[in-house]
Protein backbone atom coordinates (compact mmCIF):
# COMPACT_ATOMS: atom_id res chain seq x y z
CA UNK A 1 0.00 0.00 0.00
CA UNK A 2 2.65 2.59 -0.99
CA UNK A 3 0.87 4.41 -3.97
CA UNK A 4 -0.85 6.90 -1.80
CA UNK A 5 -0.21 9.90 -4.25
CA UNK A 6 -0.98 7.95 -7.41
CA UNK A 7 -4.59 6.70 -5.95
CA UNK A 8 -5.24 10.40 -5.11
CA UNK A 9 -4.57 11.66 -8.16
CA UNK A 10 -7.14 9.47 -9.90
CA UNK A 11 -10.00 10.19 -7.56
CA UNK A 12 -12.71 11.94 -8.95
CA UNK A 13 -16.25 11.71 -9.64
CA UNK A 14 -15.61 9.54 -13.09
CA UNK A 15 -13.86 7.12 -11.24
CA UNK A 16 -16.96 6.24 -9.32
CA UNK A 17 -19.17 6.63 -12.05
CA UNK A 18 -17.42 3.86 -13.57
CA UNK A 19 -16.79 1.95 -10.43
CA UNK A 20 -20.35 1.89 -10.48
CA UNK A 21 -20.92 1.02 -14.10
CA UNK A 22 -19.22 -1.82 -13.31
CA UNK A 23 -20.90 -2.43 -10.41
CA UNK A 24 -24.47 -2.42 -12.39
CA UNK A 25 -22.71 -4.71 -15.00
CA UNK A 26 -21.52 -7.28 -12.38
CA UNK A 27 -24.78 -7.19 -10.34
CA UNK A 28 -27.33 -7.19 -13.14
CA UNK A 29 -27.31 -10.50 -14.16
CA UNK A 30 -27.55 -11.99 -10.51
CA UNK A 31 -30.42 -9.57 -9.35
CA UNK A 32 -32.41 -10.41 -12.81
CA UNK A 33 -31.85 -13.94 -12.40
CA UNK A 34 -33.39 -13.49 -8.73
CA UNK A 35 -36.52 -11.29 -9.78
CA UNK A 36 -37.41 -13.91 -12.71
CA UNK A 37 -37.05 -16.41 -10.15
CA UNK A 38 -40.10 -14.69 -8.25
CA UNK A 39 -42.29 -13.55 -11.79
CA UNK A 40 -45.37 -15.88 -13.06
CA UNK A 41 -44.19 -17.59 -16.31
CA UNK A 42 -46.45 -15.47 -18.29
CA UNK A 43 -45.33 -11.67 -16.94
CA UNK A 44 -40.89 -13.12 -17.92
CA UNK A 45 -41.86 -14.13 -21.35
CA UNK A 46 -44.17 -11.20 -21.77
CA UNK A 47 -42.32 -8.46 -19.87
CA UNK A 48 -44.81 -7.16 -18.02
CA UNK A 49 -43.53 -4.20 -16.11
CA UNK A 50 -45.96 -4.49 -12.75
CA UNK A 51 -43.93 -7.08 -10.41
CA UNK A 52 -45.88 -9.83 -9.35
CA UNK A 53 -43.96 -11.76 -7.30
CA UNK A 54 -45.32 -15.51 -6.65
CA UNK A 55 -43.33 -18.53 -5.14
CA UNK A 56 -44.74 -21.07 -7.71
CA UNK A 57 -41.31 -21.59 -9.13
CA UNK A 58 -39.83 -22.09 -5.73
CA UNK A 59 -43.01 -24.66 -4.89
CA UNK A 60 -42.55 -26.60 -7.95
CA UNK A 61 -38.92 -27.06 -7.12
CA UNK A 62 -39.94 -29.12 -4.20
CA UNK A 63 -41.53 -32.25 -6.31
CA UNK A 64 -39.19 -34.33 -8.45
CA UNK A 65 -35.77 -34.74 -7.77
CA UNK A 66 -34.17 -31.30 -6.75
CA UNK A 67 -34.75 -31.36 -3.41
CA UNK A 68 -32.70 -34.53 -3.38
CA UNK A 69 -29.94 -33.17 -5.41
CA UNK A 70 -29.68 -30.05 -3.28
CA UNK A 71 -28.77 -32.57 -0.64
CA UNK A 72 -26.54 -34.50 -1.99
CA UNK A 73 -24.80 -31.47 -3.06
CA UNK A 74 -24.45 -30.11 0.66
CA UNK A 75 -23.16 -33.86 1.75
CA UNK A 76 -20.99 -34.52 -0.68
CA UNK A 77 -19.55 -30.86 -0.38
CA UNK A 78 -19.83 -30.89 3.25
CA UNK A 79 -18.44 -34.24 3.58
CA UNK A 80 -15.16 -33.83 1.15
CA UNK A 81 -14.42 -30.45 2.71
CA UNK A 82 -13.97 -31.91 6.49
CA UNK A 83 -12.19 -34.91 4.82
CA UNK A 84 -9.88 -32.80 3.09
CA UNK A 85 -9.38 -30.19 6.17
CA UNK A 86 -8.78 -33.94 8.38
CA UNK A 87 -6.32 -35.06 5.63
CA UNK A 88 -4.55 -31.38 4.29
CA UNK A 89 -4.18 -29.57 7.39
CA UNK A 90 -1.15 -31.74 8.96
CA UNK A 91 0.46 -31.77 5.98
CA UNK A 92 0.45 -28.18 5.12
CA UNK A 93 1.63 -27.85 8.84
CA UNK A 94 4.55 -30.04 7.84
CA UNK A 95 5.00 -28.45 5.05
CA UNK A 96 5.34 -25.23 6.47
CA UNK A 97 7.71 -25.98 9.33
CA UNK A 98 9.15 -28.93 8.30
CA UNK A 99 12.94 -28.61 7.48
CA UNK A 100 13.18 -30.79 4.90
CA UNK A 101 14.09 -29.90 2.08
CA UNK A 102 11.66 -31.29 -0.65
CA UNK A 103 8.78 -29.17 1.41
CA UNK A 104 9.19 -26.00 -1.32
CA UNK A 105 9.28 -28.53 -4.41
CA UNK A 106 6.14 -30.71 -2.71
CA UNK A 107 4.00 -27.54 -2.10
CA UNK A 108 4.60 -26.46 -5.84
CA UNK A 109 3.64 -29.97 -7.16
CA UNK A 110 0.86 -30.52 -4.71
CA UNK A 111 -0.58 -27.35 -6.50
CA UNK A 112 0.01 -28.55 -10.05
CA UNK A 113 -2.36 -31.06 -10.03
CA UNK A 114 -4.77 -28.59 -9.35
CA UNK A 115 -3.50 -27.57 -12.73
CA UNK A 116 -3.87 -30.62 -14.46
CA UNK A 117 -7.00 -31.19 -16.81
CA UNK A 118 -10.00 -32.59 -14.59
CA UNK A 119 -11.11 -34.16 -18.21
CA UNK A 120 -7.85 -35.87 -18.35
CA UNK A 121 -8.32 -37.49 -14.93
CA UNK A 122 -12.05 -38.54 -15.52
CA UNK A 123 -11.95 -41.28 -18.04
CA UNK A 124 -9.63 -43.47 -15.12
CA UNK A 125 -11.78 -42.57 -12.26
CA UNK A 126 -15.13 -42.76 -14.53
CA UNK A 127 -13.33 -46.98 -15.99
CA UNK A 128 -12.67 -47.47 -11.66
CA UNK A 129 -15.29 -46.26 -10.43
CA UNK A 130 -17.46 -48.49 -12.68
CA UNK A 131 -15.17 -51.40 -11.80
CA UNK A 132 -15.42 -50.69 -7.82
CA UNK A 133 -19.38 -49.90 -8.27
CA UNK A 134 -18.49 -46.10 -7.07
CA UNK A 135 -20.23 -44.65 -9.72
CA UNK A 136 -23.07 -42.61 -8.92
CA UNK A 137 -22.42 -42.85 -4.85
CA UNK A 138 -21.96 -39.79 -2.88
CA UNK A 139 -18.71 -41.74 -1.29
CA UNK A 140 -17.48 -41.40 -5.26
CA UNK A 141 -18.22 -37.89 -5.53
CA UNK A 142 -16.82 -36.79 -2.25
CA UNK A 143 -13.64 -38.61 -3.49
CA UNK A 144 -12.83 -36.98 -6.36
CA UNK A 145 -13.60 -33.81 -4.72
CA UNK A 146 -10.83 -34.69 -2.00
CA UNK A 147 -8.52 -34.43 -5.01
CA UNK A 148 -9.06 -30.64 -5.77
CA UNK A 149 -9.81 -29.63 -2.09
CA UNK A 150 -6.83 -31.58 -0.48
CA UNK A 151 -4.74 -29.37 -2.92
CA UNK A 152 -6.41 -26.23 -1.84
CA UNK A 153 -6.22 -26.68 1.62
CA UNK A 154 -2.77 -27.84 1.66
CA UNK A 155 -1.45 -24.64 -0.07
CA UNK A 156 -3.76 -22.25 1.53
CA UNK A 157 -3.16 -23.79 5.29
CA UNK A 158 0.52 -23.56 4.84
CA UNK A 159 0.62 -19.80 3.92
CA UNK A 160 -1.33 -18.81 7.60
CA UNK A 161 0.64 -21.49 8.92
CA UNK A 162 3.60 -19.64 8.07
CA UNK A 163 2.01 -16.39 9.82
CA UNK A 164 2.30 -17.90 13.05
CA UNK A 165 5.22 -17.00 14.50
CA UNK A 166 7.63 -20.19 15.51
CA UNK A 167 8.44 -18.87 18.69
CA UNK A 168 4.81 -19.16 20.19
CA UNK A 169 5.61 -23.03 19.74
CA UNK A 170 9.10 -22.89 21.15
CA UNK A 171 7.83 -21.69 23.99
CA UNK A 172 5.48 -24.27 24.58
CA UNK A 173 8.26 -26.75 23.96
CA UNK A 174 10.27 -25.27 26.80
CA UNK A 175 6.97 -25.89 28.81
CA UNK A 176 7.31 -29.70 28.48
CA UNK A 177 4.47 -29.67 25.47
CA UNK A 178 4.94 -32.08 22.28
CA UNK A 179 4.82 -31.12 19.25
CA UNK A 180 1.71 -32.77 18.64
CA UNK A 181 0.33 -30.37 21.87
CA UNK A 182 1.87 -27.19 20.63
CA UNK A 183 0.61 -28.14 17.19
CA UNK A 184 -3.58 -28.38 18.65
CA UNK A 185 -2.84 -26.17 21.52
CA UNK A 186 -0.59 -22.97 20.10
CA UNK A 187 -0.63 -22.96 16.19
CA UNK A 188 -4.06 -24.32 15.31
CA UNK A 189 -6.31 -21.63 17.12
CA UNK A 190 -4.25 -18.67 15.86
CA UNK A 191 -4.51 -20.35 12.31
CA UNK A 192 -8.85 -20.62 12.80
CA UNK A 193 -9.57 -17.27 10.91
CA UNK A 194 -7.85 -18.98 7.89
CA UNK A 195 -8.95 -22.72 8.32
CA UNK A 196 -12.26 -21.37 8.35
CA UNK A 197 -12.31 -19.52 5.26
CA UNK A 198 -10.18 -22.70 3.92
CA UNK A 199 -13.28 -24.80 5.11
CA UNK A 200 -15.34 -22.54 3.06
CA UNK A 201 -13.43 -22.26 -0.11
CA UNK A 202 -13.62 -25.65 -0.10
CA UNK A 203 -17.45 -26.02 0.29
CA UNK A 204 -17.50 -23.19 -2.64
CA UNK A 205 -15.71 -25.55 -5.02
CA UNK A 206 -17.55 -28.87 -4.20
CA UNK A 207 -20.70 -27.38 -4.47
CA UNK A 208 -20.02 -25.07 -7.96
CA UNK A 209 -18.63 -28.70 -9.09
CA UNK A 210 -20.92 -29.31 -12.59
CA UNK A 211 -18.40 -31.41 -14.24
CA UNK A 212 -17.25 -34.78 -12.31
CA UNK A 213 -20.98 -34.58 -10.61
CA UNK A 214 -22.29 -34.97 -14.72
CA UNK A 215 -19.67 -37.76 -15.54
CA UNK A 216 -19.56 -39.62 -12.14
CA UNK A 217 -23.28 -39.64 -10.93
CA UNK A 218 -26.48 -40.30 -12.68
CA UNK A 219 -29.82 -40.43 -10.31
CA UNK A 220 -29.15 -41.43 -7.00
CA UNK A 221 -26.21 -39.34 -6.34
CA UNK A 222 -26.96 -36.14 -8.62
CA UNK A 223 -26.03 -32.89 -7.33
CA UNK A 224 -28.00 -30.25 -7.63
CA UNK A 225 -26.06 -27.74 -10.85
CA UNK A 226 -26.70 -31.34 -12.39
CA UNK A 227 -30.58 -31.68 -11.41
CA UNK A 228 -30.94 -27.96 -13.01
CA UNK A 229 -29.18 -28.58 -16.48
CA UNK A 230 -31.46 -31.82 -16.97
CA UNK A 231 -34.87 -29.51 -16.04
CA UNK A 232 -33.11 -27.31 -18.49
CA UNK A 233 -32.89 -29.99 -20.96
CA UNK A 234 -35.84 -31.89 -20.30
CA UNK A 235 -39.00 -30.38 -19.28
CA UNK A 236 -38.20 -27.42 -21.70
CA UNK A 237 -38.06 -23.67 -21.11
CA UNK A 238 -39.64 -23.19 -18.11
CA UNK A 239 -38.09 -20.07 -17.24
CA UNK A 240 -39.32 -19.61 -13.77
CA UNK A 241 -38.07 -22.76 -12.32
CA UNK A 242 -34.44 -22.89 -13.97
CA UNK A 243 -34.15 -19.24 -12.58
CA UNK A 244 -35.58 -20.83 -8.89
CA UNK A 245 -33.13 -23.55 -9.09
CA UNK A 246 -30.07 -21.40 -10.07
CA UNK A 247 -31.04 -18.88 -7.46
CA UNK A 248 -30.72 -21.44 -4.59
CA UNK A 249 -27.60 -22.92 -6.18
CA UNK A 250 -25.95 -19.32 -5.87
CA UNK A 251 -27.14 -18.15 -2.40
CA UNK A 252 -24.88 -20.23 -0.51
CA UNK A 253 -22.06 -19.40 -2.18
CA UNK A 254 -22.71 -15.44 -2.33
CA UNK A 255 -23.46 -15.73 1.12
CA UNK A 256 -20.31 -17.65 2.35
CA UNK A 257 -18.18 -15.13 -0.24
CA UNK A 258 -19.12 -12.75 1.59
CA UNK A 259 -18.11 -13.96 5.08
CA UNK A 260 -14.95 -14.65 3.65
CA UNK A 261 -14.30 -11.80 1.59
CA UNK A 262 -11.10 -11.42 3.18
CA UNK A 263 -9.87 -14.08 2.10
CA UNK A 264 -11.32 -14.80 -0.94
CA UNK A 265 -8.34 -13.34 -3.37
CA UNK A 266 -6.20 -16.00 -1.97
CA UNK A 267 -7.99 -18.62 -2.17
CA UNK A 268 -9.91 -18.21 -5.54
CA UNK A 269 -5.70 -17.82 -6.58
CA UNK A 270 -4.87 -20.94 -5.31
CA UNK A 271 -7.42 -22.45 -6.66
CA UNK A 272 -6.36 -21.81 -9.80
CA UNK A 273 -9.76 -23.77 -11.85
CA UNK A 274 -13.01 -23.23 -10.87
CA UNK A 275 -15.38 -24.66 -13.86
CA UNK B 1 13.17 -31.89 25.27
CA UNK B 2 17.01 -31.30 24.12
CA UNK B 3 17.19 -29.93 20.84
CA UNK B 4 18.09 -32.26 18.68
CA UNK B 5 15.59 -34.70 20.27
CA UNK B 6 13.34 -32.30 19.08
CA UNK B 7 14.11 -31.91 15.34
CA UNK B 8 14.21 -35.80 15.67
CA UNK B 9 10.62 -35.69 16.44
CA UNK B 10 10.03 -32.75 14.61
CA UNK B 11 11.28 -35.07 11.49
CA UNK B 12 9.03 -38.00 12.48
CA UNK B 13 5.99 -35.69 12.95
CA UNK B 14 6.20 -34.01 9.44
CA UNK B 15 6.74 -36.98 7.46
CA UNK B 16 3.96 -38.93 9.30
CA UNK B 17 1.64 -35.80 8.90
CA UNK B 18 2.34 -35.74 5.14
CA UNK B 19 2.17 -38.84 4.42
CA UNK B 20 -1.46 -39.62 4.38
CA UNK B 21 -2.06 -36.83 2.20
CA UNK B 22 1.17 -37.81 -0.10
CA UNK B 23 -0.58 -41.25 -0.36
CA UNK B 24 -3.61 -39.90 -1.44
CA UNK B 25 -2.20 -37.46 -4.12
CA UNK B 26 0.09 -40.68 -5.07
CA UNK B 27 -3.52 -43.10 -5.78
CA UNK B 28 -5.95 -40.58 -6.70
CA UNK B 29 -3.76 -38.44 -8.97
CA UNK B 30 -0.68 -41.20 -9.90
CA UNK B 31 -3.41 -43.87 -11.17
CA UNK B 32 -5.12 -41.93 -13.74
CA UNK B 33 -2.41 -40.27 -15.29
CA UNK B 34 -0.72 -43.46 -15.34
CA UNK B 35 -3.94 -45.26 -16.77
CA UNK B 36 -4.93 -42.70 -19.01
CA UNK B 37 -1.53 -43.04 -21.03
CA UNK B 38 -2.36 -46.66 -20.82
CA UNK B 39 -5.29 -46.14 -22.65
CA UNK B 40 -4.37 -44.29 -24.92
CA UNK B 41 -2.59 -46.74 -26.72
CA UNK B 42 -5.79 -49.32 -26.83
CA UNK B 43 -8.95 -49.56 -28.13
CA UNK B 44 -11.94 -50.01 -25.64
CA UNK B 45 -15.59 -48.96 -25.89
CA UNK B 46 -16.25 -51.09 -22.82
CA UNK B 47 -18.48 -53.84 -24.04
CA UNK B 48 -15.29 -56.06 -24.80
CA UNK B 49 -13.74 -57.23 -21.35
CA UNK B 50 -10.13 -55.93 -22.21
CA UNK B 51 -8.83 -52.79 -23.90
CA UNK B 52 -6.92 -53.64 -27.00
CA UNK B 53 -3.65 -52.37 -28.27
CA UNK B 54 -3.32 -50.54 -30.72
CA UNK B 55 -0.06 -48.63 -30.74
CA UNK B 56 0.02 -45.10 -31.68
CA UNK B 57 -3.12 -45.37 -34.35
CA UNK B 58 -5.30 -43.13 -31.76
CA UNK B 59 -2.76 -40.16 -31.87
CA UNK B 60 -2.45 -41.06 -35.17
CA UNK B 61 -6.15 -40.87 -36.25
CA UNK B 62 -6.33 -37.45 -34.12
CA UNK B 63 -3.91 -36.40 -37.02
CA UNK B 64 -6.73 -37.36 -39.45
CA UNK B 65 -10.07 -36.50 -37.24
CA UNK B 66 -11.70 -33.41 -38.82
CA UNK B 67 -13.95 -32.92 -36.18
CA UNK B 68 -11.14 -32.88 -33.78
CA UNK B 69 -8.65 -30.16 -35.95
CA UNK B 70 -11.94 -28.30 -36.18
CA UNK B 71 -12.47 -28.13 -32.07
CA UNK B 72 -8.75 -27.15 -31.70
CA UNK B 73 -9.22 -24.08 -34.24
CA UNK B 74 -12.19 -23.16 -32.16
CA UNK B 75 -10.46 -23.71 -28.65
CA UNK B 76 -7.85 -21.74 -29.91
CA UNK B 77 -10.74 -18.67 -31.10
CA UNK B 78 -11.94 -18.81 -27.47
CA UNK B 79 -8.35 -18.79 -26.08
CA UNK B 80 -7.05 -15.87 -28.36
CA UNK B 81 -10.59 -13.59 -27.70
CA UNK B 82 -10.97 -14.47 -23.88
CA UNK B 83 -7.30 -13.46 -23.48
CA UNK B 84 -7.58 -10.52 -25.14
CA UNK B 85 -10.79 -9.35 -23.23
CA UNK B 86 -9.28 -10.47 -19.99
CA UNK B 87 -5.66 -8.38 -20.23
CA UNK B 88 -8.01 -5.21 -21.54
CA UNK B 89 -11.17 -5.22 -19.08
CA UNK B 90 -9.33 -6.78 -16.26
CA UNK B 91 -6.12 -4.12 -16.37
CA UNK B 92 -9.07 -1.54 -16.51
CA UNK B 93 -11.02 -2.74 -13.79
CA UNK B 94 -7.52 -3.05 -11.61
CA UNK B 95 -6.80 0.73 -12.46
CA UNK B 96 -10.03 1.49 -11.58
CA UNK B 97 -9.78 -0.59 -7.60
CA UNK B 98 -6.23 0.98 -7.47
CA UNK B 99 -7.67 4.41 -6.78
CA UNK B 100 -8.99 5.38 -3.20
CA UNK B 101 -12.41 4.91 -3.06
CA UNK B 102 -14.49 4.18 -0.34
CA UNK B 103 -16.19 0.99 0.58
CA UNK B 104 -13.24 -0.50 -2.04
CA UNK B 105 -13.17 -3.91 -0.16
CA UNK B 106 -17.02 -3.89 -0.94
CA UNK B 107 -16.24 -3.20 -4.22
CA UNK B 108 -13.77 -5.89 -5.02
CA UNK B 109 -15.86 -8.36 -3.30
CA UNK B 110 -18.83 -7.68 -5.36
CA UNK B 111 -16.80 -7.77 -8.63
CA UNK B 112 -15.63 -11.28 -7.90
CA UNK B 113 -18.76 -12.93 -7.35
CA UNK B 114 -19.26 -13.52 -10.64
CA UNK B 115 -15.78 -16.10 -10.89
CA UNK B 116 -17.21 -17.98 -7.25
CA UNK B 117 -20.76 -18.64 -8.64
CA UNK B 118 -21.95 -22.03 -10.13
CA UNK B 119 -20.73 -22.30 -13.95
CA UNK B 120 -24.43 -23.58 -14.79
CA UNK B 121 -26.41 -20.34 -12.61
CA UNK B 122 -23.64 -18.45 -14.81
CA UNK B 123 -25.00 -19.93 -18.02
CA UNK B 124 -28.88 -19.91 -17.32
CA UNK B 125 -28.53 -16.11 -16.82
CA UNK B 126 -26.57 -15.45 -20.16
CA UNK B 127 -29.01 -18.30 -21.74
CA UNK B 128 -31.18 -15.77 -20.93
CA UNK B 129 -29.55 -12.56 -21.74
CA UNK B 130 -28.47 -14.53 -25.51
CA UNK B 131 -32.38 -15.10 -25.88
CA UNK B 132 -33.57 -14.26 -29.36
CA UNK B 133 -36.86 -14.06 -28.87
CA UNK B 134 -37.46 -12.63 -24.66
CA UNK B 135 -33.75 -12.19 -24.12
CA UNK B 136 -32.53 -8.57 -22.97
CA UNK B 137 -30.28 -8.55 -25.92
CA UNK B 138 -33.00 -8.66 -28.23
CA UNK B 139 -35.61 -6.77 -26.35
CA UNK B 140 -33.24 -3.90 -26.30
CA UNK B 141 -32.44 -4.03 -29.85
CA UNK B 142 -36.08 -4.15 -30.90
CA UNK B 143 -36.65 -1.14 -28.89
CA UNK B 144 -33.99 0.89 -30.76
CA UNK B 145 -35.61 -0.80 -34.37
CA UNK B 146 -33.47 -3.14 -34.92
CA UNK B 147 -34.26 -7.18 -35.15
CA UNK B 148 -31.44 -8.72 -33.13
CA UNK B 149 -29.75 -11.69 -34.48
CA UNK B 150 -30.44 -15.23 -32.96
CA UNK B 151 -26.56 -15.17 -31.00
CA UNK B 152 -26.64 -19.06 -29.65
CA UNK B 153 -28.11 -20.34 -32.57
CA UNK B 154 -26.14 -17.83 -35.17
CA UNK B 155 -22.92 -20.29 -36.25
CA UNK B 156 -20.89 -17.32 -36.91
CA UNK B 157 -22.11 -15.60 -33.32
CA UNK B 158 -22.28 -18.19 -30.91
CA UNK B 159 -18.64 -18.97 -30.31
CA UNK B 160 -18.29 -14.83 -29.64
CA UNK B 161 -21.23 -15.06 -27.06
CA UNK B 162 -19.52 -18.13 -24.89
CA UNK B 163 -16.37 -15.50 -25.18
CA UNK B 164 -18.55 -12.26 -23.71
CA UNK B 165 -19.84 -15.18 -21.09
CA UNK B 166 -16.89 -16.20 -20.03
CA UNK B 167 -15.16 -12.60 -20.01
CA UNK B 168 -17.54 -11.31 -17.43
CA UNK B 169 -17.65 -14.57 -15.26
CA UNK B 170 -13.46 -14.26 -14.87
CA UNK B 171 -12.83 -10.65 -14.90
CA UNK B 172 -13.12 -9.58 -11.23
CA UNK B 173 -10.63 -12.82 -10.51
CA UNK B 174 -7.59 -11.60 -12.97
CA UNK B 175 -8.33 -7.58 -11.99
CA UNK B 176 -7.30 -8.99 -8.56
CA UNK B 177 -3.99 -10.51 -10.29
CA UNK B 178 -3.21 -7.10 -11.94
CA UNK B 179 -3.71 -5.28 -8.90
CA UNK B 180 -1.21 -6.84 -7.28
CA UNK B 181 1.01 -6.37 -9.51
CA UNK B 182 -0.19 -2.58 -9.42
CA UNK B 183 0.78 -2.24 -6.03
CA UNK B 184 3.67 -3.78 -6.19
CA UNK B 185 4.98 -1.05 -8.51
CA UNK B 186 6.68 1.98 -6.51
CA UNK B 187 4.71 5.17 -6.45
CA UNK B 188 8.50 7.31 -6.81
CA UNK B 189 8.27 6.69 -10.60
CA UNK B 190 4.48 7.93 -10.91
CA UNK B 191 6.29 11.20 -9.01
CA UNK B 192 9.41 11.55 -10.91
CA UNK B 193 7.21 11.31 -14.02
CA UNK B 194 5.08 14.21 -12.49
CA UNK B 195 7.89 16.19 -11.84
CA UNK B 196 8.86 15.91 -15.45
CA UNK B 197 5.69 16.67 -16.81
CA UNK B 198 4.25 13.61 -17.48
CA UNK B 199 -0.01 12.74 -17.99
CA UNK B 200 -1.76 9.85 -17.36
CA UNK B 201 -1.34 8.74 -20.07
CA UNK B 202 2.30 8.74 -20.25
CA UNK B 203 2.66 7.49 -17.26
CA UNK B 204 0.68 4.54 -17.74
CA UNK B 205 2.43 3.28 -21.08
CA UNK B 206 5.50 4.91 -20.00
CA UNK B 207 5.40 2.78 -16.49
CA UNK B 208 2.71 1.15 -15.44
CA UNK B 209 2.64 -1.43 -19.10
CA UNK B 210 6.51 -2.37 -19.01
CA UNK B 211 6.63 -3.13 -15.02
CA UNK B 212 3.31 -4.72 -15.14
CA UNK B 213 5.00 -6.98 -17.77
CA UNK B 214 5.67 -10.22 -16.02
CA UNK B 215 1.76 -9.83 -14.12
CA UNK B 216 0.48 -9.81 -17.59
CA UNK B 217 2.31 -12.65 -18.99
CA UNK B 218 1.20 -14.68 -16.08
CA UNK B 219 -2.36 -13.80 -16.78
CA UNK B 220 -1.80 -14.68 -20.20
CA UNK B 221 -0.40 -17.76 -19.14
CA UNK B 222 -3.71 -18.40 -16.27
CA UNK B 223 -5.76 -17.30 -18.95
CA UNK B 224 -4.64 -20.01 -21.94
CA UNK B 225 -4.73 -22.91 -19.10
CA UNK B 226 -8.20 -21.92 -18.52
CA UNK B 227 -9.47 -21.46 -22.13
CA UNK B 228 -8.01 -24.89 -23.45
CA UNK B 229 -10.22 -26.39 -20.73
CA UNK B 230 -13.77 -24.65 -20.84
CA UNK B 231 -16.09 -27.42 -20.87
CA UNK B 232 -19.12 -26.28 -18.54
CA UNK B 233 -20.23 -23.57 -20.63
CA UNK B 234 -20.27 -24.82 -23.66
CA UNK B 235 -22.13 -27.87 -22.22
CA UNK B 236 -24.76 -25.97 -20.50
CA UNK B 237 -25.00 -23.08 -23.30
CA UNK B 238 -24.94 -24.58 -26.59
CA UNK B 239 -24.30 -28.00 -26.44
CA UNK B 240 -21.29 -27.72 -29.09
CA UNK B 241 -23.66 -26.31 -31.39
CA UNK B 242 -24.83 -24.60 -33.84
CA UNK B 243 -23.79 -27.63 -35.62
CA UNK B 244 -20.73 -28.22 -34.14
CA UNK B 245 -19.56 -24.08 -33.78
CA UNK B 246 -18.89 -24.58 -30.29
CA UNK B 247 -17.27 -27.68 -29.94
CA UNK B 248 -13.62 -27.22 -28.01
CA UNK B 249 -11.43 -29.95 -26.98
CA UNK B 250 -13.02 -30.81 -23.89
CA UNK B 251 -16.79 -31.36 -24.82
CA UNK B 252 -14.96 -32.96 -28.18
CA UNK B 253 -13.41 -35.50 -25.82
CA UNK B 254 -16.31 -35.49 -23.61
CA UNK B 255 -18.33 -37.05 -26.48
CA UNK B 256 -16.18 -39.27 -27.62
CA UNK B 257 -15.66 -40.73 -24.28
CA UNK B 258 -19.64 -40.55 -22.97
CA UNK B 259 -21.30 -40.26 -25.79
CA UNK B 260 -19.75 -42.95 -28.20
CA UNK B 261 -17.84 -44.68 -25.14
CA UNK B 262 -14.54 -44.61 -27.34
CA UNK B 263 -12.74 -44.35 -24.23
CA UNK B 264 -8.67 -45.19 -25.68
CA UNK B 265 -9.49 -42.56 -28.46
CA UNK B 266 -10.51 -40.09 -25.53
CA UNK B 267 -8.28 -40.78 -23.46
CA UNK B 268 -5.50 -39.79 -26.35
CA UNK B 269 -7.22 -36.47 -26.53
CA UNK B 270 -7.06 -36.27 -22.94
CA UNK B 271 -3.46 -36.62 -22.79
CA UNK B 272 -2.29 -34.29 -25.80
CA UNK B 273 -4.39 -31.42 -23.70
CA UNK B 274 -2.77 -32.40 -20.71
CA UNK B 275 0.83 -32.46 -22.32
CA UNK B 276 -0.30 -29.20 -23.45
CA UNK B 277 -1.23 -27.85 -20.13
CA UNK B 278 1.83 -29.26 -18.82
CA UNK B 279 4.02 -27.84 -20.56
CA UNK B 280 2.31 -24.67 -20.06
CA UNK B 281 2.17 -25.11 -16.08
CA UNK B 282 6.03 -26.20 -15.92
CA UNK B 283 6.44 -22.74 -17.92
CA UNK B 284 4.97 -20.92 -15.20
CA UNK B 285 6.39 -22.18 -12.35
CA UNK B 286 9.86 -21.35 -13.68
CA UNK B 287 9.14 -17.71 -14.41
CA UNK B 288 6.63 -17.19 -12.00
CA UNK B 289 6.93 -19.06 -8.77
CA UNK B 290 7.19 -16.37 -6.91
CA UNK B 291 3.68 -14.81 -7.96
CA UNK B 292 1.86 -18.32 -6.94
CA UNK B 293 2.89 -17.20 -3.32
CA UNK B 294 -0.39 -14.29 -3.21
Amino acid sequence: MNSQARRRAGRGPATYVSAGLLLAVVLFPFLWLLQMSFRPNEDILGYNLLFRPTLEHYRALRVGHFPRSFGNSAIASVTSTLLSLLVGVPAAYALSRGRFRASRRIALWVLATRMAPPIAFTIPFFLAYRYLGLLDTIPGLVLIYLTFNLALVIWLMRTFFDGVPRALEEAAWIDGSSIWGSFLRVTLPLAAPGLAATAVLCFIFSWNDFFYALILTRTKAMTAPVAIVNFMQYEGWEWGKIAAGGTLVMLPVVVFSLIVRHYLVSGLTAGGLRE
Amino acid sequence: MGGRQILREEARFGWLSLSPALGFFGLFVGFPIVYAFYLSFHEWNMMSPEPTWVGLDNYAALLRDETFIRSLVQTAVFTVGITGCLVVFSLATALLLDQKLKQIRLYRTIYYLPAVTSVVAVGIVWLWIFDPQYGLLNQVLRGLGVAGPRWLADTRLALGCLVVTAAWRNVGYFATIFLAGLQGIDTMYYEAARIDGAGAWGCFRRITWPLLRPTTLFVVVMSVILSFQVFALVYVMTGGGPDGATSVVVFYLYQQAFTYFRMGYAAAIGYVLFGAIFVLTLLQFRFFGRHLEV
